[in-house]
């Protein structure tokens, strides 16, 4: 316990571990923020703006478009109806506007270029008001009172929020799940925490390290006291970074936000005892370390995802096995699981993994420094 | 025997030999010194001797019982000052000394104690609270010996403790090795700084490229060579003739001028000072001061090796 409170002491007053732990996660959360944050974020969506044909801007459609709103009060749609069918179509071959509603024979048609997060909204707006339309006027003749119920269930903005970004096409949805990927990077920084660990235990990474083999303290309990002081703090500034993501920036994890914190703490000492175990590999100073261990770190983020959301699907496609092994992907893997398919079987079958993976790390990393002796110290 | 190293050898990865069938024993309550020039394997053996190095061939035992990096046991008697200064910089000295001495002992009370003991042992009462950063060289040296020693280890083992220090510093180490040799402890001592050793060891290795060549005690060492006596004279330019006169003398094995010095070398027995200043009277040479001391351990390893212990 003293060791451990030592330890503690000591890691939090080095600059360069407060400055990563802490400061690091919630810059690149602002960043990520400023960067597209304002596009994934339902309360900060803009209204859209929609174009109907003059000819049709007395047609339920345009009322029911128009009362759609966030809750607020702001509306998730502008209608439009000030040109007719022609000018649209101008307009939409000439790239002026990116959608535009008419009816033909009572039917309801649209065009719509599909590049984005709100022509998505839009269209499965409009598809669950066509499919619904029916059923409302059927509604309307059997029993006119629960019209609204009807209406607002399929009209709730939320819904089409959550399709849009959660749809099986991996293009439209890079939004929120962004900031899952920046909690799964930095679990992966905790790697950095491994390097610190071993350098201060294995006998030929530093004098201080030397001292400590001469003394009768067990390998085993140092290696778990400074995992343990490592993730305590790592995990502490996980923790700053989920607050700071969901009560200062307000994004709206989709779900249990206890389950993204186990994600993370399982991810940080993942991150460590992936760190620690390579630092018992690769020969030389902590720089190197540093150096060789930040580029794998990298490259499994790039193999799980995190950069090119493809890679991640080839990889699944052609190596499932690398997918398997690598702590990065099986933590991306997690917040997929919850996010996207939202199967929490399989999001504690990959974080079973993970733990599993994490526990081998630590106890090789402890069997590499067990007993040994050393060429040159 | 306290430690027992039997015929060990340890070469590097780049095919130096470091430790060439190295053999020595340390008794109980002894200050063992280990002398050698830079590079010559005492940081190496000492390594070798804290089960921290691999060595290729030969035995170590400490305390009649064979060292392994397990013995726990073992380490818990030792203390260690290594030569590079091992100390964390996040946590003051107070902090430091506390933090090593509790990996050796629980009782918070005692530890206490003991902590204070080791502060004032090294004079550091006024930077208890210091950071490492803050302390000068010969300071930060001092922290480092009193993490290495507060725990009351039955063997010390010291690594250079004194390179790079102040001699007000030094005298103080060198002080507080022997306080702790007088309370029991068994030391080990390196330096190639061959006044200190002869200063406070009682028994002396010398060791050159891994090898020991001579060891005993330090009377036995400097009996053991034939030199007995060396002179210095102040003197100006004197004339080759001269120093082929002094040579001639009876005893005399050396004489060279060097840096305004002239150097006579004398072998064992009565002083040849007499002799000397006799020429001089005769040949009405002037002189200035004159020095004369008995040999040095450089003048040990002088007349072993051929070369002088620093350069
Ligand atoms: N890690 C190492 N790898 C390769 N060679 C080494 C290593 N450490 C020491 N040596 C070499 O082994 C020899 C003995 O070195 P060692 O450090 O034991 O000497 P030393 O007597 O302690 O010297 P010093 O007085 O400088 O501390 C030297 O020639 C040195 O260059
Ligand atoms: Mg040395």
């Amino acid at each position: 316990m003293r060791m451990y409170l030592v330890r503690i002491k000591c890691l939090l007053r080095n600059k360069d571990n407060v400055f990563w732990a802490f400061i690091f996660p919630l810059l690149l959360g602002t960043f990520f923020y400023l960067g597209f944050g304002k596009l994934s974020m339902d309360d900060s969506l803009n209204t859209i703006n929609v174009y109907v044909t003059s000819h049709d801007k007395d047609h339920q459609l345009v009322t029911i478009l128009e009362d759609i709103s966030y809750g607020d009060g702001k509306k998730l749609f502008k209608v439009n109806t000030s040109f007719d069918l022609d000018q649209l179509n101008q307009s939409f071959a000439d790239k002026e506007i990116d959608n535009f509603i008419y009816l033909q024979d009572g039917l309801i048609n649209y065009k719509i270029i599909e590049n984005g997060i709100e022509e998505t909204i839009i269209k499965s707006v409009l598809d669950k008001y066509i499919q619904g339309e029916a059923l409302v006027k059927k509604v309307m003749e059997t029993n006119p009172e629960n019209v609204e119920k009807v209406l607002s269930s399929f009209l709730n903005p939320k819904t089409y929020l959550v399709e849009a970004t959660s749809g099986t096409n991996p293009n439209s949805n890079k939004l929120i799940i962004y900031f899952y990927a920046l909690i799964a990077m930095a679990c992966t920084f905790a790697s950095y925490w491994g390097i610190g660990l071993v350098n201060d235990i294995q006998a030929d990474a530093s004098p201080l390290a030397t001292r400590v083999n001469i003394t009768p303290t067990h390998k085993l309990k140092l290696i778990l006291i400074y995992t343990l002081a490592a993730i305590t703090i790592h995990f502490t500034g996980n923790l700053g970074l989920i607050a700071y993501l969901k009560y200062i920036l307000g994004i709206e994890f989709a779900h249990n936000t206890w389950l993204i914190i186990l994600t993370s703490l399982i991810g940080t000492i993942s991150g460590i005892a992936l760190g620690a175990f390579l630092s018992t590999i690769i020969k030389g100073t902590f720089d190197k370390k540093s150096g060789i261990i930040t580029t794998i770190s990298l490259l499994l983020s790039f193999l799980s995802g995190l950069m090119v959301v493809d890679v991640k699907y080839l990889v699944q496609k052609n190596a499932p096995i690398l997918g398997l092994i690598n702590p990065t992907n099986l933590l991306t893997e997690c917040f997929y699981s919850l996010y996207y398919y939202n199967d929490i079987g399989k999001y504690f079958y990959n974080l079973g993994i993970l733990a599993l993976i994490s526990l081998i790390l630590i106890f090789s990393t402890y069997l590499k420094m067990r007993g040994n002796k050393y060429d040159s110290i | 025997m306290i430690v027992k190293v039997k015929n060990v050898s340890k070469t590097y990865k780049n095919r130096l030999k470091a430790l060439n069938n190295l053999s020595f024993e340390v008794r109980e309550g002894e200050i063992y010194g280990l002398l050698g020039p830079n590079g010559s394997g005492k940081t190496t053996s000492i390594n070798c001797l804290l089960s921290l190095l691999n060595y290729e061939a030969g035995e170590i035992e400490i305390f009649e019982e064979k060292m392994t990096p397990e013995r726990y046991d073992i380490k818990a008697k030792i203390g260690f000052v290594p030569q590079n200064i091992a100390v964390f910089y996040e946590l003051t000295v107070y902090e430091n000394i506390d933090y090593f001495c509790g990996l050796y002992i629980n009782d918070k009370e005692k530890r206490k104690a003991l902590v204070e003991e080791a502060i004032d042992f090294v004079s550091l009462n006024d930077y208890r609270n210091f950071y490492p950063k803050k302390l000068s060289g010969g300071l930060i040296r001092r922290l480092n010996i009193a993490c290495g020693i507060a725990h009351k280890p039955q063997l010390v083992i010291f690594d250079e403790p004194t390179v790079a220090v102040d001699p007000q510093s030094r005298n103080k180490i060198l002080e507080g090795i022997v306080k702790l040799n007088q309370q029991g402890a068994t030391i080990i001592y390196t330096s190639h700084y061959m006044e200190e050793v002869e200063q406070i060891c009682s028994y002396i290795v010398i060791m050159d490229k891994g090898e020991i060549i001579m060891h005993g005690t330090k009377e036995k060492l400097k009996n053991s060579i034939s030199l007995g006596e060396s002179c210095e004279i102040h003197i100006d330019n004197p004339k080759a003739e001269y120093i082929d006169l002094i040579k001639q003398i009876p005893n005399v094995l050396d004489c060279y001028y060097k840096d305004q010095l002239l150097v006579i070398k004398s072998g064992k027995g009565k002083t040849n000072i007499p002799n000397i200043l006799n020429v001089f009277t005769t040949h009405n040479i002037k002189y200035g001061k004159l020095y004369s001391s008995i040999p040095t351990l450089n003048d040990v390893f002088l007349e072993v090796t051929g070369k002088h212990l620093r350069d």
